[in-house]
């Protein structure tokens, strides 16, 4: 806030703070919505490595997800102004994402049907793993491709980033029964198919050697 | 990283080979890039509507589509009456048209139907409303184009014959001297119903009914044949459906033929 005290006809002027890149969510949310255009980057800073895993976990570490992360943050930002008072942003940009992978998901199946899809899950598309793990990771993502959508997004919040199954539940917008019948059933069918998957248990048995990264 | 006691991958083994292997980290050049498209792409974004305007415009076109349908379904359902005029004749408060020339009255709707009165033929108009009207031949010739609009719904009294139709051309000729009714059909169809066939009979291009002394027969247009005074026999049922006089006599048939039920 600035004030005039030598003219007389002194204005109030609210400025944006000028720490911004330390602001809480709170402040961060409302700078936004007010068309802040410090905000963007600022929630860019904070959240991409997040958004940008949590697309790479579920599509598979071959998946292009820069157009993916550019539409998250396109959507959450014009989302932001109807986030309630005192909302935490990390939950949000989640679901968010969330939402955004679901339509990803429903896609990719029909092109997978339709034998559209791109060659994601080879192997030769996982670099910096030995070959032992990339044929893991492969076999692994064609497994997950088997999955419904939500099932298959329920498994990676849950597996890969380690939600709680209420936090689960928001991040789908779903209630948290439904969002449990979902993970329980990606549960099973990921670990029967692991388990009889060669390549999968290749890895498991150099991990247990000692012998995988 | 973990086997189970069959040595069997587990979802530790899942997770594991996820978290340890899939990251979101990119270098700094790779961050500034995608921060740099997300702010340009904000800068060039078209200014989306508001969702109150949204709601505006989506409630207005559904208001608009109500009010046109309900419009609509009044119309079809209330709808004006159909005008008309008449040409030639003399129209009366009461509905009576009388022609006043030799050349007869025309009688023209706002539908588009056309009832030609000869000279010397009286007919009155008992009813109109928005899909047809309620003509009644008092006497003499009618000759009657009816539009065939949908939902169209015509009626011809002609002394103790109706005539139904739904959109046809045809002559009327009701003589309340002798009480005889001859309807020439030329296209289209319609049903005639009166004391000998209470039930109506079907009559179809082509074909001429004349109906005399309780006595009705139905024969071919071309060539015109005299008319058979054959008795009817016993009137049908009221409730049945109109005898299909088609079946009877087809239009080609140069035999007169009575209608039997």
């Amino acid at each position: 806030m600035v004030s005039s005290p030598q003219t007389s006809r002194a204005r109030l002027v609210a400025l944006p703070s000028p720490t911004l890149a330390q602001a809480d969510d709170a402040t961060l949310a409302r700078a936004a919505a007010a068309g802040d255009p410090r905000a963007a980057g600022v929630l860019w800073d904070r959240f991409s490595p997040m958004v940008r895993r949590l697309l790479r976990r579920t599509l598979g570490p071959g998946a292009e997800v820069e157009g993916l992360l550019q539409e998250v943050f396109l959507r959450a930002l014009q989302k932001l102004s109807g986030l309630p008072e005192g909302a935490q942003l990390k939950p949000f940009m989640i679901a968010v994402t969330v939402r955004v992978l679901s339509g990803e998901l429903k896609r990719h199946r029909v092109r997978r049907l339709l034998r559209l899809q791109s060659p994601w899950h080879s192997a030769d598309f996982f670099t910096g793993a030995d070959v032992t793990t990339r044929s893991a990771l492969s076999a692994l993502y064609r497994i997950l491709d088997e999955l419904d959508a939500d099932a298959r997004l329920a498994f990676t919040l849950r597996h890969f980033e380690g939600l709680q199954i209420t936090e689960l539940a928001s991040a789908m917008d779903a209630s948290v029964t439904r969002a449990k019948r979902r993970l329980a059933r990606a549960n099973a069918r990921v670990q029967a198919a692991v388990s009889r998957d060669s390549s999968f248990s290749a890895y498991a048995t150099a991990a247990s050697l000692g012998d995988a990264p | 990283m973990s086997l189970g006691e069959s040595d069997s991958p587990t979802l530790a083994d899942v997770e594991a080979v996820v978290r340890e292997n899939v990251s979101g980290h990119v270098d700094g050049d790779h961050h500034e890039q995608g921060k740099q498209r997300l702010l340009s792409a904000l800068q060039h974004r078209r200014p989306r509507p508001s969702r109150i305007w949204q709601r505006g415009v989506l409630g207005g076109v559904l208001l608009a589509l109500a009010v046109s349908g309900g419009a609509y379904a009044w119309k079809q359902r209330s709808g004006a009456r159909l005008g008309y005029n008449v040409t030639g004749g003399l129209l009366s408060e009461s509905g009576y048209v009388r022609s006043t020339g030799p050349s007869g009255a025309r009688l023209a709707f706002s539908d588009g139907t056309e009832v030609d009165l000869q000279d010397g033929a009286r007919a009155r108009i008992a009813a109109v409303d928005a899909h047809g009207a309620r003509l009644a031949i008092e006497n003499g010739h009618a000759a009657l184009n009816i539009a065939h609009l949908p939902g169209a719904a015509w009626y011809v009294d002609a002394g103790p014959f109706v005539i139904q139709v739904t959109g046809t051309q045809f002559d009327v000729d009701w003589s309340s001297y002798d009480d005889t009714l001859s309807v020439d059909l030329h296209d289209g169809s319609l049903i005639v119903s009166g004391p000998p066939a209470p039930a109506g009979v079907l009559l179809r291009a082509g074909q001429r009914l004349t109906a005399h002394e309780g006595r009705l027969s139905i024969e071919a247009l071309e060539p015109a044949m005299q008319v058979a005074e054959t008795p009817l026999p016993e009137p049908p049922d009221p409730a049945a459906p109109p005898l299909e006089a088609e079946a009877a006599v087809p239009a080609d048939s140069a035999e007169p033929t009575v209608v039997s039920p």
